[in-house]
């Protein structure tokens, strides 16, 4: 996803003067939706992922007046989605995650279908066994390949933590990989 | 199976990673309507699309009352002379033969005759 700065997103939507603020939501919302989903759902799994979606929004309108440009937008997002998600998840603790394996997209016809199901059964699967705050972490360095330093923004905690979350993290899914393939 | 190396395991995870459902068609509007952009919007056409209608229904309404009215007046006074000419011409037979049979005058005569005697 392109990269946009505060100043691109105020001339780009909030200086279009005939538009409604209805209008100037529709289109922040389809500039963001797919990006706010997928961390939202990759982090806490498929269940009210509309209602935190929703929420996440409302956060972000709500924000844009107060947000002040440090940081690119795009990252400001994902600490909202991220936030979103993490809140949701310990409000909920009892709930594990669940991806509901999507095995319609994504997977290539051909001989080897079933052995690609089965591994991202196992990806997924392995991904949801991580804590929270690693997952956040994957979700965030190896998926969207963000930097760790955004990584750290976007968290709220040291580069430091994030590099140590990551170690971690990527043991626990190389052993858990191992495990669910044997 | 070897442990994965650090490339393989970011090609694996990218590869296969959870992809979010598609949002449904109504959450924009549903948002909109949390936030209460799209419910000002909808009020105030609501409202101008209420009057309007009830503005509508009102001239219908009066019109078709004022053609009905009109069609029962006319409809009215032209069967009302007649049947109110007849009416009085059978209250003056009626009071004329309740003159002679009247009780009153009965009575009279029987009080005379009995005079006479």
């Amino acid at each position: 996803m392109k990269s946009l700065t505060w100043p691109t997103i105020l001339e780009g939507i909030f200086f279009k003067k005939n538009l409604s603020e209805a209008e100037q939501f529709t289109l922040v919302f389809k500039e963001y939706q797919s990006l706010v989903r997928s961390v939202i759902f990759q982090i806490s799994g498929d269940y009210a992922l509309n209602d935190l979606s929703q929420e996440a929004f409302v956060r972000i309108w709500k924000g844009f007046p107060k947000f002040r440009n440090e940081s690119e937008v795009t990252s400001w997002i994902y600490r909202i989605s991220v936030n979103v998600a993490l809140d949701h998840l310990r409000e909920n603790k009892r709930k594990p995650v669940d991806y509901e394996y999507d095995f319609s997209t994504h997977i290539a016809d051909g001989p080897t279908l079933e052995d690609e199901l089965v591994q991202r059964q196992s990806v997924q699967k392995s991904l949801s066994t991580l804590s929270d705050e690693h997952r956040a972490v994957v979700v965030l360095a190896l998926i969207h390949e963000r930097p760790l330093s955004e990584v750290a923004h976007i968290l709220d905690v040291s580069e430091g933590t994030v590099k140590s979350r990551l170690f971690y993290a990527k043991e626990q899914l190389r052993q858990s990989l191992r495990k669910e393939t044997l | 199976m070897s442990l994965l190396n650090d490339s393989e395991l970011k090609n694996l995870l990218k590869k296969h990673q959870p992809h979010a459902p598609d949002a449904p068609e109504n959450l924009l509007n549903t948002i909109l309507y949390r936030m209460g952009l799209e419910k000002r919007q909808n009020n105030y056409r609501s409202t101008w699309i209420l009057m309007a209608s009830g503005l509508a229904s009102c001239v219908l309404v009066f019109t078709l009352m004022d053609r009905q009215f009109a069609s029962q007046f006319n409809s009215a006074s032209n069967s009302i002379a007649p049947s109110v000419a007849m009416t009085a011409m059978l209250e003056e037979e009626d009071e004329s033969e309740s003159d002679l049979n009247s009780p009153s005058l009965n009575i009279g005569e029987a009080y005379l005759s009995l005079v006479s005697r």
